[in-house]
């Protein structure tokens, strides 16, 4: 038996010795397979790919990773499904890289780990060092209440979570890397060990373990040290990493949840068997690593797994959308519609300072279509959104972002065509622009898929399409009419000329006109979500915050409607009431999340106090000059009287 | 331009139609809106609500660095009250009627029809909570807010007058302690002294010798939640019978058994409970689905498998879901939430019964079709109008 335990050993610590080589997890094909592979994750099926970005984006802060690593030479950067590859066939390499984000860097030298600059990143080995009291310390500071939190203790709850989480991913494959006859045999007595070390591999350790277990007399007789050991043994290997992902369709068509490894190996031990599809699947996975080691496996092996997972998923009517949603990451359309809102803002701006020349013909030229590229590239991604969520466009914050960018920089395009003076050019460009920035920088700060299931009463595609995509509007016209609002400041500051008063008073007929078309949204929009208020919760209006944020809206848009009617206001006065609309836009789009309180509990969001408090601060000032504009007017009209 | 009015009434007419009106009152409504809406962090929502929006007049505590300035203000129901008639007075009666004007006249019509809709609905909406397990049948609905004191008489075989004396909420709530009304009915052989009511308490055992004690227990005032469905009210009572003999006792909501007084045959049972109202016809759960999202334990949908009983007997199933109440003689059942427990899966429905109910869907179809009528002669009067080009 010794014999048999020696010869067993040897063939697997050859196995054992080997590594997988780090190009071929970056193979493109092997890459494009993996990404492709459908896994479950918050309630609905995803590409890896989706999965590996935002897991990426939560402990990195991007959705790609620098990288230099003598053992990865050439290589600058892994994208998120090439770092999530390494992360489970080469942990070895992957934990040397700087992964961890920490904003603030006292966060880590509380855990005894030497600090580097601010928002600087952490390798696994780096952190693994202070491991001990970072647990003590993010347990303590978990027990306090959120509000009590300071801004390094939050750094140390979510590092923890971070290591923590990563550490498992980390060891997906340490299943399959473990060298079972010499654990077990290090563990159990060689009668026993030569018992369980059937095939050699966990599934059918699981099996015999499980049989143990139900052995009562063998269990005792194993001892207490023992027992510890293969269990500890078995949730390092197998339990914990095997949580990290659910990718195996339950063979039971009318299960819609997909399985973990941790639930097919717990399964297996409790039941002694498993529906075949899942056992095939749960295993495949762990071949992967054996294939992973000679070039001209892996390939076939990735492949035939991927295609297996696949099949089960089609046959369930769970792939549809999958790899429409590969493309729309991988075309990255929001980038894209951000670099040609720029360059359309940029040379607007150049026709603008040159007006009457061939330079500002062609520059609006170029303008215009740079502008339409862009808008073509927000729609698109937006459409994109809604035929892979198979619902309209607006549900979640982030949503909200890209589509009042489309609405302001199309009604930036149409105030354009009917001006013709650059003014809505310059605008659209300028929103476009910074709304997908935003949209961007908002992504990272929530890491968190942009696409999730939704709460129970949101799931209505009437209501979304109807209410919510008029509020959406309404914010947008304001919006709008208060960038605009800011071109006629700057404009009154810089610009002198015949021309100058002529266009200060068309300036003024467009934010007007904007204003109008913002206050019909959003009073409609309104109305529309109490109605649909009413039909959820038995009440039209019930003063929650987002309800009183869209009011606000409402009410500042009449005053300003009412205030132009009644003569109480011209031009400056238009101008700094329409800064407020924008100023109260802001607060009601974001600004009533930050209170936590309220039924619209979805669109809670964190950390955005600073951007926000810096565009109250902008339109403050930017009033405030509107007042020293109405302050120099009246001066002026005392001394011509 | 018309003369200026020389009559009190006309200048009365003048200001109450006046634009300016219309822009102080709208700036009040906004600045009580953003306060009500920030306070809700620190009061919860129902306090927010009585101080700012169902309120006459206010007066909020200005928070500046650290010294807090008394600010008085005109509370949401004075401004809507004055907004009617601003409205009314303005864009209604003085308007010149004229087809440029028509939209605006149809969208401030619907506005008043809207806020018609919101006072009525203030006066004669009930809203409450219908928790059912499955199997089980109720026709009654009970308040999330108001709090009733109620009296019920039973004679000597244990039959009972449904309510000798009910005692809303608005009665007592004032009365902290130090503070006490006294409430008596003509055919009750006692007067109930009302006294110490607290929002949010819990009973416990007094100290030996505290003169607030009765029968060993003290009221212990707890933190106002700011979900009003969690406080747990408490109130101190004395029943005074004719010959002048007392007795006291404390009132709990969450108390198990009412509080007993016997005169003669006749006993009366006094309690401290939420408000409640009866359905025309009884509903019964019959099964309660949650579906969850696959692998989370976030909702998708909750459903009730419901039969409708009518006084007749007769019984009709009806499914009520999320964003799918069922609508029947008047009320509005929905789909709240559910609660689970050891005695089996719980639903709970709100059952609204508003004469209002479907106007806000009108006005608001109507709003829409005044305010694009306007709106449009606009863009088209902005688009006629010749536009200087850059080559002036």
């Amino acid at each position: 038996m010794k014999t048999f335990i020696l010869a067993l050993s040897f063939f697997t610590s050859s196995l054992f010795a080997q590594l997988p080589d780090p190009a071929l997890l970056r193979d493109k094909e092997i890459v494009a397979s993996f990404q492709s592979l459908p896994v479950q994750e918050g309630g609905r099926i995803k590409p890896l790919d989706t999965y590996a970005r935002f897991l990426l984006l939560r402990l990195h802060g991007k959705q790609s990773i620098s990288v230099d690593h003598p053992q990865l030479p050439d290589v600058k950067k892994l994208k998120a499904t090439e770092w999530l590859l390494l992360s489970w066939f080469r942990p070895d390499i992957a934990r040397d890289l700087p992964l961890f984000v920490v904003d603030n860097s006292q966060a880590v030298g509380e855990i005894g780990v030497d600090p580097k600059s601010l928002r600087d990143r952490y390798s696994w080995n780096e952190i693994v060092k202070g491991k001990q009291e970072l647990i003590k310390r993010a347990q303590s500071y978990g027990e306090l209440e959120s509000d009590q939190l300071t801004g390094v203790q939050r750094n140390v709850i979510d590092l923890a979570r971070n290591f923590f989480d990563y550490d498992a991913v980390s060891d997906f494959m340490t299943a399959a890397r473990t060298d079972w006859t010499k654990e077990i045999s290090a563990i159990l007595p060689p009668e026993l060990a030569k018992d369980m070390l059937g095939g050699g591999n966990v599934w059918d350790l699981a099996i015999k373990l499980g049989d143990l277990i139900r052995d009562q007399q063998k269990m005792t007789a194993l001892g207490e040290e023992p027992r510890a050991k293969l269990l500890e043994l078995f949730i390092n290997t197998t339990l914990r990493p095997g949580k990290t992902l659910s990718f195996i369709p339950p063979d039971d068509a009318k299960n819609d949840t997909w399985l973990q490894v941790e639930q097919t190996v717990t399964s297996l031990m409790k039941e002694g068997k498993l529906p075949e599809g899942e056992l095939r699947i749960s295993k495949t996975k762990d071949t992967l690593y054996a294939a992973s080691l000679k070039t001209e496996t892996f390939g076939p092996a990735v492949k035939s797994f991927v295609s297996d997972v696949r099949a089960t998923a089609e046959k369930r009517g769970e792939l549809k959308h999958v790899d429409r949603e590969v493309s729309y990451h991988k075309n990255d359309y929001f980038t894209n519609a951000l670099v040609w809102y720029l360059l359309g803002f940029l040379v607007a701006f150049i026709s603008l300072l040159a007006p009457k020349t061939s330079l500002s013909r062609w520059s609006a030229r170029i303008a215009w279509i740079s502008i339409l590229l862009a808008v073509g590239y927000n729609v698109w991604g937006i459409t994109q959104r809604c035929i892979i969520n198979e619902r309209p466009p607006i549900a979640t914050l982030y949503e909200t972002i890209l589509f009042i960018t489309g609405v302001v920089a199309i009604v930036g395009l149409f105030i354009e065509r009917f001006t013709r003076q650059g003014i809505g050019l310059v605008v659209a460009g300028f929103v476009g622009a910074l709304g997908m920035f935003a949209a961007n920088r908002f992504m990272a700060l929530d890491a968190r898929d942009t696409m999730p299931t939704l709460e129970a009463v949101l799931i209505t595609n009437f209501w979304l399409a109807t209410h919510v995509t008029c509020i959406n509007i309404g914010y947008a016209g304001a919006m709008l009419g208060s960038i605009t609002s800011m071109v006629y400041v700057i404009y009154r500051l810089f610009a002198r000329g015949e021309l100058v008063i002529e266009s200060r008073k068309l300036l003024t007929r467009i934010v007007y006109g904007i204003v109008c078309f913002g206050v019909l949204f959003a009073l409609v929009g309104t109305v529309l979500g109490g109605i649909w208020a009413n039909d959820s919760w038995g009440r039209f209006w019930g003063w929650d915050p987002k309800e009183n944020g869209a009011l606000m809206i409402v009410l500042m848009g009449l005053i300003i409607l009412h205030a132009r009617l009644g003569g109480y206001i011209r031009e400056i006065g238009l101008h700094a009431l329409s800064l407020m609309l924008g100023a109260i836009t802001l607060f009601s789009w974001f600004g009533v999340n930050q209170l936590g309180v309220g039924l619209h509990s979805y669109g809670f969001t964190a950390g955005i106090s600073l951007a926000l408090n810096t565009g109250y601060s902008i339109k403050f000032i930017f009033m405030f000059i509107c007042l020293c504009f109405w302050w120099n007017e009246r001066a002026a009209k005392r001394t011509l009287a | 331009m018309s003369a200026k009015p020389t009559s009190p009434s006309g200048k009365l007419f003048a200001i109450l139609s006046s634009y300016g009106l219309a822009i102080t009152v709208l700036s009040f409504l906004l600045l009580d809106t953003f306060l009500g809406t920030i306070s809700q962090k620190d009061i919860g929502l129902l306090d927010s609500q009585r101080i700012y929006f169902d309120s006459w007049w206010l007066i909020h505590d200005l928070n500046i660095g650290g010294t807090l300035i008394p600010l008085p203000l005109p509370g949401g129901g004075l401004l809507m009250v004055i907004l009617f008639f601003n409205m009314l007075c303005g864009a209604v009666i003085r308007m010149r009627k004229g087809w440029r004007t028509i939209g605006n006249l149809i969208s401030h019509l619907a506005i008043l029809f809207m806020l018609a809709a919101g006072f009525v609905s203030f006066l004669y909406k009930t809203e409450g909570a219908m928790p059912l397990f499955e199997g089980q049948a109720s026709d009654q609905y009970q308040s999330y807010h108001e709090r009733t004191l109620e009296v019920h008489r039973y004679d000597a075989s244990g039959k009972g007058d449904d309510k000798a004396l009910i005692i809303p909420m608005k009665h007592f709530a004032d009365l902290d302690p130090g503070k006490a009304r006294t409430f008596f009915a003509k055919d009750l052989p006692f007067e109930i002294q009302v006294t110490g009511y607290q929002r949010n308490a819990n009973i416990v055992q007094a100290e030996e010798g505290e003169k607030t004690a009765i029968d060993g227990y003290r009221i212990q005032p707890v933190k106002t939640a700011k979900e009003d469905e969690a406080n747990v009210s408490a109130v101190e009572i004395a029943v005074k019978s004719k010959d002048g003999a007392e007795q006291k006792a404390i009132l709990w909501e969450r108390a198990q058994e009412p509080f007993t007084v016997k005169v003669g045959d006749i006993s009366y049972a006094i309690s401290l409970s939420r408000m409640k109202w009866k359905l025309p016809f009884a509903i019964r759960l019959n099964d309660f689905v949650r579906e969850l999202h696959p692998g989370t334990m976030k909702a998708k949908k909750f459903t009730s498998h419901v039969t409708k009983i009518s006084s007749d007997g007769k019984e009709e199933p009806k499914v009520v879901t999320m964003n799918v109440p069922v609508r029947d003689q008047g009320y509005v059942v929905y789909q709240a939430s559910f609660s689970e427990g050891s005695s089996g899966e719980q639903s709970v429905f709100t059952v609204v019964t508003n004469p209002s109910d479907q106007w806000p869907l009108w006005s608001c179809v109507a709003v829409a079709i005044g305010l694009i009528i306007t709106f449009l002669g606009h863009l088209v009067r902005f688009l006629k109008k010749p536009l200087k080009t850059k080559t002036a």
